[in-house]
């Protein structure tokens, strides 16, 4: 009896069926499982932590991607990437090296996987390869524009098979595993994503790498590749697929996700989750972006702030003789700054390009219908701010509305921005202007949660690629090319292409600021007011600005920048579009402007500023003490792999 | 006419039998008398005469007849006594008194498998005296086995009615996988705990130690295996069994904390030393001496019964023997409202059907019940723990403060009001809980503990059943088939019923509803909502195992060879629900909520579990000398990945009886000299269970996708983008158990002719391939993959002496002393393992036991407070070390920088350019209020960096004691036995969180205000005392002086007298005319006294998981127990 009971097979006796967890078979039995296991690939596009989905999101890519720029700022122990103070053991930079990693890992199980797969149809396993390459590629795009060189693992190498590893010997071979990976996807996908799910990798996406790849591998090597770039942006561009979005001021609206501007994005969107702080959803990050870019006074914490220096690096024209009133409306749509008094700012006197700051400053918007409401009668009547620095944050509720001097309102959020100096002094000194293309669609002050803050991370927009392309059309002598499609950006930044299309633009995008009035409560910092006009009002008429190449020559000669006038056209163009997006620092990098940009807009002791003290909060401009070293932009490897991969080393700069 | 051919062949047997006596007359009548060495007569021994196939067994009273010549020979035999042979030299009759066998050498003990002769085992294999632990009275197995073997380490978790023991055979060799020995009960392994046994119905225990004795377990077999067999019938008369033992308990006595008055001082110099003022009026002085006292102990203590019967019947015949017992438990436990039931029945038969067939059957079911303590609670709400009790706030009185927030409705300000913990009308009191947490007051999880644990109602119920049969067959001589199937089923169930909380005070005579209006300030809104939990669980394990089995011997050789094949299978299920709002307290069906609230419900059908094992053993003995054992075992296992499925697992053992050799003949008094000498490995995969097998990760995963330039849409135009995904986690599909080297030295030595007998074992235990989640290099996308890495050594002397010597005919005495030492170390770790002992909410200790917690780490600094690492013991104390106390000012290290304070206001300082004052000294970074003051504990800053912080956190000692060990003491005159039972541990160390919680005032995990120690009340530091040896008195704590620290890392030693009992046993004659075989009746007394210096801070017995072994978090009180005891057989 026993033998017959026992005498069974064995193996198959011992395999049981698996009920708390898939089969690793499943991955690639049907086409939707194999999709499926893509989009565990693509989970890792959005944060993720040891807190689930929620802890501390963006910090690594809002860090890396900026601060050492200056053009952002931050206080506390953030502000060690403004002042290249980080080091290997810093957080965010082990976390985002994680993050890189994990998402890494699953692209190369997955590819693993499908080239062995049978049964997938042809058409999607050619463009779930073409997706998981341009995925990985991403991934490491970020690593080596952060790092530099890294550990580059293919499709098969993990724990197992390595369980050390060294980095890349050299930048060629990285970049020339990163380009492989962007031309095989660009070559697999097509211009519309599989199903026509926005949010996939398409060929624009890999191609729109591939091209900043070429350019990387030039700066990195000294071979010149721009040609190659510029024959791939040109490919973009000729295809038709994407545009210019008309206005500025609506590229972070909620109301339109995927526009026919965005090439490579994440949407943050928790949908009918919003409000949750529950690990398994990803609404607690909207409170996490929120707090990164709100005003610390109004409930925010401070993480992000952007310097005077940008704010005021774009150009407004006031009844000027020959352009008349014509502004840069990218500095309204994208920043707001704090209350200051008329006073204060007449104390800044020029800045210089020899115009004074009181009337640069102003905000070319009313809040007209925000101002005639009598529930918010009590912020704009009656109290003089006190023109010290005022310790009391609260002591910011109540401020005066100065015709005059309007700035310091938020039009999208519909709050008074707290603080009433240039500079906030708690904690850390840290600049009080801040992006409204992430503080746009929540208040702080609703933080605790019922904060839904739908947002737009863009990594690569159509003026992403216009830029990039003109830089290579400089680079390879077609000038003339180049100071079009820089044009074309200045166009659409002084609000030419809204033309015609207020009625339209209007009708879509102010729905959503409607729904806002009915939901946000005051909280103290102003009841947000149903209109029916667009927060910031759309151009009606064409302006006439000067050419960017006549404006940039200006600019080198009144600031001294030793690049030539294009690079310095294209990168301040750069600054301007894409502050407090992902693609900054990367692009002033690889077109090797960043050491200039840092010595002419923020330069070493600036004559009359102040590093400490009283005096310090009270100017505009930051205050630099350390010498900018371009080798630092190289991230140091974090200590976490250096201990468990002895095979890795360490950057130059911080050995 | 009648055939005389068919009457012959009757007619031969008639005559043949009318010759028989005949023949008999040419015997003699022999009639005789067996008794043992105290007169008492040994019903069934066997009386065999020589050469013959007449013998008889002893009746009732040791009586027997048998036929004998006058010149024969009587072997005369029985189990435990040395055989004897007596010449009839022509007697009549004969008294003989047998010896008790004290070598027992020549007992058969079970093992794995098999059974085997103990002069033939070369492992180290203990046997538990299971008379001297039954007079014990041990409420599980468990219990019983402390102090009772070598090696044996037992630590009762607690004294809660239903409390476990941890059983650690030498030592820890683990820290995922369980530490817990094998349990195989009547041959069937079921599982890590066998307290589903009723301890009564244990015939004997074995407890296999070595690898050699163990791998025959294989991968179960690590830790050690407890061998028990349970209590069989026997063949003779039927016997009627009946045991009652009824227990008084009551509570050891309280710790010397403040009391009332000094509690009210000490609040009021923190607060000073604070620089804060009182919260509440009621703690100023003028109230001292009117305050109502609340001793907790008293309230929340009783004296409980604890009642224990048992009632079983045996007997049978040549060829079928079978026993039945029914037993019950009931231990009210100490704590108010606590309970544990236990329900066991039982029943065995044998039967050889013929020459050689052998048919048994064996059916055990038991079911408990407890409820009030165990409930999933920690310290946070738990209402069992000692400490808990001692350091409460020893009133509810407070004084109202004017203040709407904080005040009863209608009760103006400074109305002093002292609620009842009981109120005349029998309703609760209460007091201010959760509304003010301040100087004494209470938070939400305590308030009116009396109360909370008095409405109490979740049960929970556990069922257990095993049932077991096997068939042997014996073709031929020396060949045994065995089959043995067996089925075990544990189900478990709970429920939990709560809401509808109503208290009331009492004041100006008027009862106010404190639960009820607008400052209701105890379980408010809906908090207060009756809600109804349900859980349950069940497993069923399916086994056959099959056996053949080959014996041959002659005088010189004997061999046996064992081959056998075992299949199991494992599968359960388990289902949850709750819900919350009903109409009525009595309901208890989910359906009828009221729908205010989500229902909610969990269940799984968890992984299956199924092994397949193929095993065999050789033993061998030459000449009864020599021996030697080797067993291989290999094992598959379903838990495993599919690269990893099989172990194999070999031991191999050999002794020699150098007293057998013919040189030690002549040695006086030497009965036994053995020395032993085995090697084995063993595995363990405690909690693997799918670990090892790849698989597709869904938690979570997801993206969203849009249509080209779609609008976000949600919230005011709901709608969902999001698809959900999977991905493939990092898992070693090479996994397999960790594997247990041990090497053995024995030495068994019989003295003074068997009346002292001493067992010596050393033992080196290696675990290697630890199962462990190891860091790997971030740059695999995953920070850990849990395989198989490190080395955990346990080295270990173990002894054993026993003297037993009968002196006279009235007196007997014996004595047994066990010990064992243990070193553990890792040897091999990779990054360290850090450990809080909290659960996943930060409170709590999420491992059943009632420990206690030790609290969130960023409220009370004791984040990592255990840690594993290379060269230190497993789970070892990890904090800061403090070298002393800030007494002057000079004392700030002239090292560092630190940031100075107004000393009139307390605000930080700044310089003019915004930047901090600072002053020489050492930085408490965590310190964020920096209030660091004279009076406050100096941390050594180990690293030197100024900085004090995690990097200065040290290994600061380990749980393990360097020797524990029991000692029983025994004695017997004439019919009265008395035996005293104790058992200790030297060299121990415990991190004493209690003492920490003791001697701190910070506001407590409860938000209570500590009533400390009035030792430490008495030294703590001030102006007046610079020399104290506790810090200032502070209730903000801002230093954290009660950081995890060497300052809480107290001496544990201690031994227990854990038993004294006196027994006296009916003589013979009485019990016959009372139709009675024998009864006994004994009084007892269960943990008399415990002499330890950590008395102080609570029980120095400290059990609980690995990581956190001799963590002292405060417990359910060990109770002290008066026992009754009655046994009677008929």
């Amino acid at each position: 009896m026993g033998l017959g009971l026992t005498s069974c097979d064995n193996d198959k006796f011992l395999t049981v069926t698996q009920t708390e967890l898939l089969a690793s078979s499943a991955m690639f039995e049907s086409d939707d499982n194999a999709k499926s296991a893509l989009t565990g690939c693509y989970d890792l596009m959005l944060p993720s932590g040891t807190a689930g989905h929620n802890g501390d999101p963006f910090k690594p890519y809002v860090f890396t991607t900026s601060h050492p720029t200056m053009d952002s700022q931050a206080s506390g122990w953030d502000k060690a990437f403004c002042v290249q103070g980080w080091n290997a053991q810093t957080t965010e930079l082990n976390d985002g090296w994680k993050h890189a990693y994990a998402a890494i890992s699953r692209c190369n199980d997955f590819l693993s996987g499908l080239s062995n797969a049978e049964g997938l149809s042809e058409n999607v396993k050619r463009h779930l390869e073409g997706e998981a390459r341009a995925l990985r590629g991403y991934q490491f795009h970020w690593l080596a524009t952060t790092f530099g060189r890294v550990p580059m693992l293919g499709t098969g190498e993990n724990y197992t098979t390595a369980p050390q590893k060294a980095r890349a010997e050299t930048h060629k071979e990285m970049w020339e595993f990163i380009i492989e990976d962007f031309k095989a996807a660009a070559d697999l996908l097509d211009w519309q994503p599989l199903d026509g799910q926005y949010g996939r990798c398409t060929k624009g996406m890999a191609l729109a790498y591939l091209g900043d790849s070429y350019m990387w591998l030039s700066y990195r090597t000294g071979e010149d590749h721009y040609a190659e770039a510029k024959a791939v942006f040109k490919q973009i561009i000729d295809s038709g697929t994407y545009e210019l979005n008309p206005s500025f001021s609506t590229l972070f609206d909620a109301d339109e996700a995927w526009g026919k501007e965005a090439i490579w994005q994440v949407i943050l969107n928790e949908g009918p989750n919003w409000g949750s702080w529950d690990g398994s959803v990803w609404s607690e990050a909207h409170g996490w972006v929120g707090f990164y870019y709100g005003a610390p006074a109004n409930g925010a914490w401070g993480t992000y702030a952007c310097s005077y220096e940008l704010y005021d690096a774009y150009e407004n024209y006031l009844n000027d003789p020959v352009y008349g009133n014509a502004f840069d409306k990218r500095r309204d749509a994208s920043l707001v700054t704090a209350s200051m008094s008329e006073e204060l700012l007449k104390s800044f006197g020029k800045d210089d390009l020899g115009d004074e700051i009181v009337k640069r400053w102003q905000q070319r918007f009313v809040p007209k219908a925000w101002v005639a409401s009598p529930d918010n009668a009590q912020y704009i009547e009656g109290n003089t701010k006190k023109a010290s620095i005022d310790r009391s944050d609260e002591g910011n509720n109540v401020i005066t509305y100065n015709p005059n001097c309007p700035i310091g309102f938020n039009p999208f959020a519909q709050e008074w921005v707290g603080y009433s100096t240039p500079h906030r002094e708690k904690g850390d000194i840290q600049p009080t202007v801040y992006s409204t293309k992430h503080w746009r669609n929540g208040r702080g002050t609703h933080w605790s949660g019922d904060q839904w803050l739908p947002d737009h991370i863009y990594m690569k927009r159509y003026a992403n690629v216009l830029l990039d392309y003109a830089e290579c059309c400089f680079r390879t002598g077609d000038e003339a090319e180049g100071w079009k499609y820089v044009d074309m950006i200045r166009n659409r930044a002084f609000g030419n292409l809204e033309v015609g299309k207020s009625a339209e633009l209007t009708q879509k995008f102010t729905g959503y600021f409607k729904w806002c009035a009915t939901y946000y409560a005051d909280n103290g910092f102003g009841k947000w007011i149903s209109s029916d006009e667009y927060p910031i009002p759309f151009n009606e008429e064409t302006v006439k600005f000067p050419s960017a190449k006549e404006y940039y020559t200006m600019l080198k000669e009144v600031k001294g920048f030793t690049s030539e006038v294009w690079k310095i056209a294209v990168n301040e163009e750069r600054r301007k579009e894409f502050n407090a997006e992902w693609s900054l620092k990367t692009d002033l990098q690889k077109s090797d402007y960043l050491v200039d940009h840092m010595e002419h807009n923020y330069p070493k002791n600036y004559p009359g500023t102040h590093e400490t003290g009283i005096e310090q909060i009270y100017q505009w401009r930051t205050y630099r003490n350390f010498d900018f070293d371009i080798k630092k932009m190289d991230m140091p490897i974090p200590q976490d792999e250096l201990i468990k991969n002895p095979l890795c080393d360490q950057n130059e700069a911080y050995r | 006419m009648w055939n005389f051919k068919s009457l012959q062949k009757p007619l031969m047997a008639l005559f043949l039998l009318c010759l028989f006596p005949l023949g008999a007359m040419a015997q003699s009548i022999v009639k005789g008398t067996v008794n043992d060495e105290a007169g008492e007569p040994i019903i069934g021994a066997t009386v065999k005469v020589d050469g013959t196939k007449v013998g008889a067994i002893t009746d009732f009273n040791g009586n027997f007849t048998v036929d004998a010549s006058s010149t024969s020979t009587l072997t005369i035999s029985y189990v435990g006594y040395e055989t004897q042979k007596v010449k009839v030299n022509g007697r009549s009759a004969i008294t003989i008194v047998l010896k008790e066998d004290a070598t027992t050498l020549n007992d058969v003990v079970v093992i794995g498998y098999g059974t085997m002769k103990k002069s033939d085992i070369s492992g180290s294999v203990a046997s538990v005296n299971t008379e001297q632990m039954m007079k014990r009275v041990p409420t599980n197995i468990a219990q019983g086995l402390q102090g009772a073997a070598p090696g044996v380490m037992v630590q009762m978790q607690d004294g809660a009615p239903d409390a476990n023991a941890q059983v650690r055979i030498r030592g820890v060799a683990t820290i995922n996988g369980s530490p817990d020995p094998l349990y195989v009960v009547d041959g069937v392994q079921v599982g890590t705990n066998a307290n589903f046994l009723n301890p009564s119905d244990v015939e004997s225990i074995e407890i296999l130690k070595d690898a050699s004795a163990t791998a025959i377990y294989g991968a179960a077999g690590a830790n050690g295996v407890v061998m028990i067999t349970t209590k069989h019938g026997q063949k003779g008369k039927t016997n009627l069994n009946i045991t009652a033992n009824i227990g008084l308990q009551t509570a050891p006595g309280n710790l010397d904390v403040v009391s009332i008055d000094e509690y009210a001082k000490t609040i009021r110099t923190a607060r000073k030393n604070d620089g804060t003022a009182i919260w509440n009026e009621v703690w100023s002085e003028k109230y001292d001496g009117k305050r109502k006292y609340i001793d907790w102990l008293d309230e929340m203590t009783r004296t409980s019964l604890k009642q224990d019967y048992n009632l079983s019947a045996s007997g049978g015949n040549d060829k079928t023997q079978y026993n039945a017992s029914v037993g019950f438990l009931r231990n009210d436990g100490l704590v108010v409202n606590t309970q544990y039931q236990r329900l066991n029945a039982r029943a065995n038969v044998k039967t050889q059907i013929n020459d050689f067939i052998e048919f048994g059957a064996d059916v055990v079911f038991t079911h408990t019940d407890s409820h009030g303590s165990n409930n999933s609670v920690g310290n946070f709400g738990n209402l069992s723990s000692y400490r808990d009790y001692a350091f409460a706030c020893p009133t509810m009185d407070f004084v109202s403060r004017g203040d709407a927030t904080y005040d009863l409705d209608g009760v103006p300000a400074g109305t002093y009001v002292s609620p009842n913990v009981v109120n005349p009308d029998g309703t609760y009191g209460e007091v201010l809980a959760g509304k003010d947490t301040n100087d004494g007051m209470w938070g939400t999880t305590l308030g009116n503990m009396y109360a909370k644990q008095m409405e109490k109602n979740g049960r929970s119920r556990s069922n257990r059943a095993l049932a077991s049969a096997y068939l042997a067959i014996t073709p031929i001589k020396g060949l045994t088939w065995k089959t043995l199937v067996s089925y075990d089923y544990t189900g478990a169930s709970g429920n939990d019923f709560s809401g509808g909380i109503e208290r009331w005070n009492i004041v100006d005579g008027k009862y106010i509803n404190v639960t009820k209006g607008t400052n209701a300030y105890v379980n408010p809104g809906d908090n207060n909502a009756y809600s109804l939990s349900i859980w349950n669980n069940d497993g069923q394990t399916l086994d056959i195992q099959n056996t053949l089995t080959y014996n041959w011997s002659n005088d010189i050789h004997n061999l046996t060879v064992m081959l056998g094949n075992e299949v199991s299978r494992w599968y359960g299920q388990n289902a949850s629900a709750g819900a919350k709002g009903f109409q009525s307290k009595d309901i208890r069906s989910i359906a009828l909520n009221t729908g205010e609230y989500p229902v909610s419900a969990g269940g799984s059908l968890p992984l299956e579990s199924r092994g397949i094992s193929y095993f065999g053993r050789l033993a061998y003995s030459l000449m009864n000398r020599y021996n030697l054992t080797a067993t291989i075992r290999r094992d598959g296992s379903s838990n495993f990945g599919e690269g990893n499925r099989w172990g194999t697992f070999p031991s191999a053992a050999a002794s020699w009886r150098i007293s057998e050799e013919p040189f030690m003949k002549d040695i006086k008094g030497l009965t036994n000299l053995k020395l032993r000498v085995g090697w084995g490995q063993t595995g363990n995969a405690g909690g693997i269970a799918g670990k090892g097998v790849a698989g597709l990760l869904m938690t979570n995963v997801k993206y969203s996708y849009y249509a080209l330039g779609q609008g976000m849409g949600s919230p005011y135009t709901p709608g969902s983008y999001w698809v959900p995904g999977f991905y493939a986690g990092l898992v070693d599909t090479n996994l397999k158990w960790e594997t247990n080297e041990q090497i053995n030295f024995g030495l068994d030595l019989g003295l003074l002719n068997g009346d002292l007998n001493v067992t010596l074992d050393y033992f080196i235990r290696t675990s290697k391939d630890l199962l462990l989640d190891r860091q790997v290099r971030p740059s695999t996308g995953f920070s850990s993959v849990y395989t198989n890495y490190g080395e955990i050594e346990n080295k270990g002397f173990e002894f054993s002496v026993a003297y037993n010597k009968q002196l006279t005919q009235d007196w007997g005495i014996n004595v047994q002393l066990t010990g064992s030492t243990l070193k553990n170390k890792v040897k091999k770790m990779g990054e360290p393992v850090y450990y809080t002992n909290s659960d996943s909410s930060g409170q709590g200790t999420g491992d059943g036991s009632n420990t206690g917690a030790v609290g969130a780490a960023s409220g009370y600094y004791w984040g990592n407070h255990s840690i594993t690492k290379e060269g230190e013991a497993v789970g070892s104390f990890y904090g800061y070390r403090c070298i002393g106390i800030y007494t002057s000012e000079s004392q700030f290290s002239e090292e560092h920088d630190v940031y100075v304070y107004d000393e009139k206001t307390g605000e930080q300082m700044f310089n003019q350019d915004g930047t901090p004052v600072t002053k020489k000294g050492l930085r408490y970074p965590d310190d964020t209020a920096g209030k660091t003051q004279l009076g406050d504990y100096i941390f050594e800053d180990v690293n030197n960096d100024g900085i004090l912080d995690e990097k200065d956190m040290v290994v600061l000692g380990n749980g393990f004691p360097d020797l524990n060990f029991g000692i029983t003491l025994g004695a017997t005159y004439k019919n009265w036995d008395a035996s005293l039972y104790m058992y200790g541990e030297l060299g121990k160390q415990i991190f004493s969180y209690s003492a920490m919680r003791l001697s701190n005032m910070f506001a407590s995990d409860d938000g209570t205000t500590p009533r400390i120690l009035q030792e430490v009340a008495n030294n703590a530091w001030s102006t007046d005392n610079p020399n104290a040896e506790y810090s200032r008195l502070s209730i903000q704590d801002q230093h954290h002086n009660m950081r995890a620290s060497d300052k809480w890392v107290k001496n544990g030693d201690f031994l227990r007298i854990a038993n004294l009992q006196i027994g006296y046993t009916l003589p013979r004659a009485i019990a016959q005319r009372l139709y009675l075989q024998s009864a006994r009746i004994s009084l007892s007394v269960a943990n008399l006294a415990t002499i330890s210096g950590y008395n102080k801070y609570g029980d120095p017995e400290t059990g609980g998981k690995i990581l956190v072994t001799g963590l002292d978090t405060g417990r359910y009180p060990m109770p002290r127990t008066y026992t009754l005891g009655v046994n009677v057989t008929f």
